[in-house]
Formats: structure tokens, C-alpha cells, sequence
């Protein structure tokens, strides 16, 4: 049967090193503050997923003197189709290093490699799954007690990261990958690539699982979490300042690039993240047609309740 | 390569007229294209050329269901697949559905007709593509709504319907009710990453029991259930609530025809791939409690008889 | 003038309404103007949840029905959402009728 879903079929999980030897502060921000759940750790890293997530992470965080973007996780559909992939990456002229079951806990066997100018990507045909935490059975899809309180995300929604050359990155994802684009932004003269919104999901808070913005190859801009909608974030933000988290100036706003309603704040390292709601339902197909942004509008685009003020700052790298 | 998602629903209506101004000013849909008998639709923040088609007939229910596949050979597989399975196909010409491209239409099982095809008309967003406003010109009194996300049908045997398109067309099943003999009442199907683009349960072959559009917030919700009161648009028991299955909050109505209608707000997301994720499961008990509604755990079996 | 005619409408139990309804308004909208509400879903003819069985009279639709709805029905029966009376009419309900409460409050200090 040839109608197979073949390819990346979802963004499955970030991974990323702080200064934080023993990760206490880590802990505590995400899981107290945050809302994730643990589901493994060791001595230097903590395994965390959302509660409405059923895989055994979607947010791994690693201890490191040298703290940085690690690298970004995709699943794919079975190990012929990760094959093909690598075959595909390597004919482009990228080098991929396979690794076998079990390198990264929960994951099993996978190609890793850096996307020309951006970051590591590891894509893998399986992962440990846990089951979702409210059950299976007739559940209640309810946020769990433990975490009522706090954002408590319910999906990793998509990775911002940075490339010095935009257009480079996009190709290699369009092309070899087969990511599709939702939203772009160019320059007003030359139309030039600068940004671009890229998605392979078909989910409701969608639009991108991988954002490209420009700066140095391979830095994290932001991570976004999804959330059902504008007033839970709202809430949210009132629960992580009570909680002493630091937010982005602009505070809770709509963002017409990607067409969520977003809230963006920072966790003890400095790594921007964000909740969003809203976003775009997007079909991966060929003809599907992105939104362009000329660069003139971006402040607009990205801070639509106060552009004037905005920090020039937030394209600045995070980590 | 593969089928992408649901992209529209076609009904019957008893009266063009009425049904037109309920989707115009009810659900906010803008009209896209219009022929003797029929009026197309689309939602201000989908692009393709349409999500609903109205035909006008003497009856009211669910005509066919529009899917799209990601590469135009994916047509001829599935014509010679779903024959090779026993089931009955036609194509489609290019343009005999304005807006879309040639197409294969297959009748399932369950009675119900897919039309899946490769090409759409790109009308664009109401916002615009380039530079876009905020928020549409024409609001409703509430804000626009994202998409269609979903239908319900009913059919006398869902799993032998739900089990061609897992076989064939690789659909995922992400939730289901059985009765207490292990047998399906009803499947969650989908092929993107939403929690479902089509469901069955029990019913007359060919049923429809809904079709639900998106909206960006629970407070849209709230909103709506208010003015389809104001408006005294019929709705269902208890007006805004919220459904045990899938977590979503939801409020239903019907249009002039009796079709019924649904606003929907909950990112639910799954993998897209089958097998991924354990499958949910509900019993008859939960189901006709929380499972139905969340709030009032109570379902009238009005919920589900109404049936176009 | 608008022909006026009388509908009654019996319940299983065997228990009656009746009211004066206008050839040119529904039975539904009509017996909900005198405080009974009729067993229904939809109100627009497509799903047969308040169809009821003619005992006697003749009647009218004054907005399409669905024929796949129409099909479905005993001969003899009759959709309350959408018929208007073309003669005194009875009818057996689906279903008993429910009255508004339009005095819930009166009711409670005359009960004390």
C-alpha cells in the first residue's frame, strides 16, 4: 500500500544543555513553573513531557559547562523510511551519523545531522511510548492535579532556532525533508528569505513544528508550547509572574505571524519560551500557499498590540 | 503520497435561501462560488476554495465528503485499491465540483461517498496572503472561525467502514466506544494530526449527525452559544458544554435544513501514523455520561437519533 | 382573514392540549406561544424527532421537509415543526409535552 504517511510525521521532542550541574534550578522551573511532567532522569539530565502527550519526552535538558542547542527530534514512519531519508540527506551532500537504539533514552535507532546553516536534527522511526497520564480508558482529559496551577502546556508545538543563511536552511527542509511553509518573510526590495514558518502537521494549533529566524547557524531562538486558547495564556502569564518567571515586555499578544495569541517569558537560563494558541490548520501538500511578510511589517507581524515598543532584541538568540 | 485531510463537506438542504443565510451570517462563512443549485463556502482562514457546498434538494443530510491526497498519482491507487476491495468508484472530471481538480469518488461501506482529489482553487485567506490585516472586515459579531475540522456519520456497521480506510488509505484511529461484547460504537478516524476528520457511530447507512467547524477560543464558544440563542437558532440540551471524549468544548445547532452543525475548540493533537499512541477507549456507561457531555455527565438520546 | 383552526394534541396517557392555530404558523411556534413545549430537535424538518400521528384533520408544511425524513414516517404521521393546520386537527405526541414555567416564583409563596 503506497498511501502510506511517509516522513517526518511529527516534531517529537528539543534537546538542550544548561549550566546547571545537578539541574535543580531546572527542575524547578519547568516542572514547578512550567508544568511538565518528569518521566526520566539521570545524574545530568531530566526526560519531561506535556500532560496530554502519550511519548516518553518532547523536552530533554542536559547538564553542560558548554550549554547549548543539542539538537532537534522528528519522528519518522518506520526504519525503511528512515533509511530512505538518509539515503536522500546523504545524496545531498550532508553528512549523517546513524546511531543505534537506545543513544538517547527512549529513542530508538536514528540519523542525526546538521541542516545546512541551523542546527542538528535526529530523526527516528521509534520511541518509547507511555501512555497518556490520564489514561486510556474513559478518561478524564482534565490537567492533572499535580500541576493545576501552572501552564502546563498540553503539546510541544514547534522549535525556533537561527541561520545565517535563511534560505539555505528552508531549501534543505523544503527539498530533502519535505517540510512545507505556512508563513515567510522577505525583504521589501529583493525579496530576499529572512524568516519562514515550516510545518509537516496537520494539528489545530498549527503552522510550524520548525522556525527559521535569521542570526548565528544552529542557535535556539524560542521554544513554543501549545495551549487551547488566548485566555488559559492570559492566566498562565498571571501564574508564572506570581511565580516570579521573567516575561517578555510585550506581555500576552496576538502575533499574526503564525496567527497565534502568544506569551513569551524566559526560564532561569535565559531560554525564551513561549505558549501560543490560535495558529493556522495546514495541509502538508505541494499547492499549499504560504503568507508572505515583507520585512517592513515584521514588528507589526510579531508584536501586533505594541510594535512601537518592541524590543529589537527578541530576534537575539536565546541559547 | 498519501491522504492530507479532510477539505469539505457537501449537503443536501431542503431550501438554498434559508440554509445560505444560516452559513453566511450564522456560522460566517463567505461564499465563494455559486451555480444553479449550489453555493460554496469558506471559512475566513482556510485558503482553498471552499469547505462546505449547499446543493439544493428535497432532502437534508450529508451528498459527499472531499479529502485530499498529497500527489495526483495517489487517485489512480486508490480507484484500483478500493475496487480491488469490493467498493464502488467513479471519477470525478476536472471542474465538474467548481474549484477542485479531477478527483476518484468512493462509496464506503458505512454508504457514505469521499471524493478524493489532488487539486483546489487557492482562494486565499480572508486576511490576505501579503502582509495580511488582522482580523477580517466581516465579523458577525464574533470573531471569524479557523477551519472545518470535522464530521460525525452514522453508519449500521462502523468498524467494517473504519477498517477499509486503516487498510487502505491509512487512517489512525485515536478513540473509540465499544458496547459490552467488544463491538464498535463508534470510531475516531483521522489522517492528519487533529484527533479526527470523520467519525462513525451506530445509525442509518449514509447518515449525518454533524459536521463541526473550528474556533480559536472557548470564549468564541461562549460567545456563539449566545447569540445562537439570541437568534433563536435551535441547539442541543444544555447549549455550551463540553465533551468527556476528546476534552473539547463544544456547542451544537442545526441548520434550516435540520443538518446539524457544531463549534468546536480543543487542540487535541496525535501522531498522524497509526499505531503510534495506545488507542482511547470509552464504554457505553462513560459514553451516555461524561464521555457525551463532561459537564452535565447526562446525554439525552435525542443526541443520538437526530440524525440527517 | 387567516383561517384559525383547533389542534388538539394527545398524549399516550391519555391526557390533552388544544389550542387555536393560525393556517399560517406553525404548531410547534403556536403551542409554544401558549406555554407547551413540544418534544423536538432539530425545529427544521430534518431529523423526525417531533413527528406525531394524525388521529383526524388535514395539514400543510410551510417549509420544505426532508424527503429522506418524509420517507421514513408511517403514512399518517406529521412533522409539529413545520405544519400549519388545514383543518381542525388531533394529532398523538411523541412524546408528552412539557409546560414553560412562567410561574415558578408565584408558585412557590402560594405553595407555602
Amino acid at each position: 500500500m503506497s498511501l502510506k504517511h511517509l516522513g517526518i510525521n511529527r516534531l517529537a521532542y528539543v534537546r538542550y544543555s544548561l549550566d546547571d550541574p545537578k539541574l535543580e534550578k531546572t527542575r524547578v522551573f519547568y516542572k514547578e513553573k512550567l508544568g511538565l511532567m518528569e518521566t526520566s532522569s539521570s545524574q545530568t539530565s531530566i526526560q519531561m513531557r506535556c500532560w496530554h502527550e502519550p511519548y516518553a519526552f518532547t523536552t530533554m535538558i542536559e547538564a553542560s559547562k558548554s550549554p547549548g542547542l543539542t539538537e532537534i527530534g522528528f519522528q519518522v514512519r518506520d526504519s525503511k523510511d528512515l533509511e530512505n531519508l538518509k539515503e536522500k540527506i546523504e545524496a545531498s551532500g550532508i553528512d549523517v551519523l546513524s546511531e543505534l537504539d537506545g543513544v538517547i533514552k527512549g529513542v530508538g535507532e536514528s540519523i542525526a545531522f546538521n541542516i545546512p546553516h541551523g542546527p542538528r536534527l535526529r530523526l527516528f522511526s521509534a520511541m518509547n511510548q507511555l501512555g497518556y497520564s490520564t489514561g486510556h480508558t474513559s478518561p478524564d482529559w482534565v490537567t492533572p492535579k499535580s500541576i493545576r496551577g501552572t501552564p502546563a502546556p498540553m503539546f510541544l508545538n514547534h522549535v525556533a532556532v537561527t541561520s545565517d543563511n535563511p534560505q539555505a536552511s528552508v531549501d534543505f527542509l523544503t527539498n530533502i525533508l519535505g517540510f512545507y511553509i505556512s508563513e515567510k518573510i522577505v525583504t521589501d526590495d529583493s525579496g530576499k528569505l529572512m524568516s519562514a514558518l515550516l510545518f509537516r502537521m496537520s494539528k489545530n494549533v498549527g503552522g510550524q513544528e520548525i522556525s527559521i529566524f535569521p542570526g548565528p547557524a544552529g542557535k535556539l531562538h524560542h521554544i513554543a508550547y501549545t495551549k487551547d486558547d488566548a485566555s488559559d495564556i492570559l492566566l498562565d502569564g498571571q501564574y508564572l509572574r506570581n511565580d516570579g518567571v521573567n516575561i517578555e515586555i510585550m506581555g500576552p499578544t496576538r502575533q499574526l505571524y503564525g496567527n497565534t495569541f502568544s506569551l513569551h517569558f524566559r526560564d532561569d537560563f535565559g531560554v525564551r519560551l513561549e505558549l501560543c494558541s490560535g495558529g493556522r490548520m495546514t495541509d502538508p501538500h505541494p499547492e499549499f500557499k504560504p503568507v508572505v511578510w515583507t520585512e517592513s511589517q515584521a514588528t507589526r507581524a510579531l508584536s501586533f498590540y505594541d510594535d512601537e515598543n518592541m524590543d529589537t532584541n527578541f530576534l537575539a538568540y536565546s541559547l | 503520497m498519501a491522504v492530507t485531510r479532510l477539505n469539505y463537506v457537501s449537503l443536501y438542504v431542503t431550501d438554498l435561501d434559508l440554509a445560505k443565510k444560516h452559513y453566511e451570517e450564522i456560522v460566517g462563512l463567505r461564499v465563494t462560488d455559486v451555480t444553479k443549485n449550489q453555493i460554496y463556502f469558506q471559512s475566513s482562514d482556510s485558503q482553498d476554495h471552499h469547505c462546505v457546498i449547499l446543493n439544493s434538494s428535497d432532502r437534508s443530510g450529508v451528498e459527499h465528503i472531499g479529502f485530499k491526497v498529497s500527489d495526483p498519482s495517489d487517485l489512480e491507487e486508490i480507484k484500483w485499491e478500493s475496487e480491488k476491495y469490493g467498493l464502488e468508484t467513479v471519477t470525478v472530471d476536472s471542474g465538474e465540483i467548481l474549484g477542485i481538480g479531477e478527483g476518484v469518488k468512493v462509496t464506503l461501506p458505512s454508504g457514505h461517498c469521499l471524493n478524493f482529489f489532488y487539486h483546489t482553487d487557492v482562494i486565499g485567506y480572508a486576511n490576505g496572503m501579503f502582509n495580511p490585516k488582522s482580523i477580517a472586515d466581516e465579523v458577525m459579531g464574533v470573531n471569524p472561525l479557523s477551519h472545518l475540522d470535522h464530521l460525525l456519520v452514522t453508519c449500521e456497521d462502523p468498524a467494517k467502514t473504519i477498517k477499509f480506510l486503516q487498510e487502505v488509505l491509512d487512517f489512525n484511529v485515536s478513540e473509540m466506544a465499544s458496547a459490552p461484547d467488544g463491538s464498535m460504537i463508534a470510531g475516531f478516524a483521522t489522517v492528519g494530526n487533529t484527533m479526527h476528520n470523520i467519525a462513525f457511530a451506530g445509525g442509518p447507512n449514509g447518515g449525518l449527525h454533524h459536521i463541526a467547524f473550528y474556533v480559536y477560543d472557548r470564549a468564541d464558544v461562549i460567545r456563539r452559544t449566545d447569540l445562537l440563542k439570541s437568534k433563536n437558532i435551535p441547539t442541543m440540551e444544555f447549549g455550551l458544554t463540553r465533551h468527556g471524549v476528546a476534552g473539547v468544548t463544544t456547542v451544537y445547532f442545526f441548520d434550516p435544513a435540520g443538518n446539524r452543525n457544531e463549534f468546536q475548540c480543543g487542540a487535541y493533537e496525535t501522531p498522524g501514523v497509526p499505531d503510534r499512541v495506545e488507542l482511547v477507549t470509552w464504554d457505553v456507561a462513560n459514553l451516555m455520561g461524561k464521555g457525551g457531555f463532561y459537564y452535565e455527565a447526562a446525554v439525552e438520546p435525542k443526541f443520538f437519533i437526530t440524525v440527517s | 382573514m387567516i383561517p384559525t383552526f383547533q389542534v388538539t394534541i394527545r398524549a399516550e396517557d391519555g391526557q390533552e392540549i388544544s389550542c387555536k392555530v393560525a393556517s399560517s404558523e406553525t404548531i410547534m411556534s403556536a403551542f409554544d406561544k401558549h406555554g407547551y413545549v413540544l418534544q423536538a430537535s432539530c425545529k427544521s424538518g430534518g431529523c423526525g424527532v417531533c413527528v406525531a400521528k394524525v388521529l383526524s384533520g388535514n395539514f400543510e408544511y410551510l417549509l420544505p421537509m426532508s424527503a429522506n425524513k418524509l420517507k421514513d414516517v408511517v403514512k399518517g404521521g406529521v412533522f409539529l415543526c413545520r405544519a400549519a393546520p388545514q383543518s381542525n386537527l388531533t394529532v398523538q405526541a411523541p412524546k408528552k409535552w412539557s409546560v414553560k414555567k412562567i410561574s415558578m416564583f408565584s408558585d412557590v409563596l402560594r405553595d407555602i
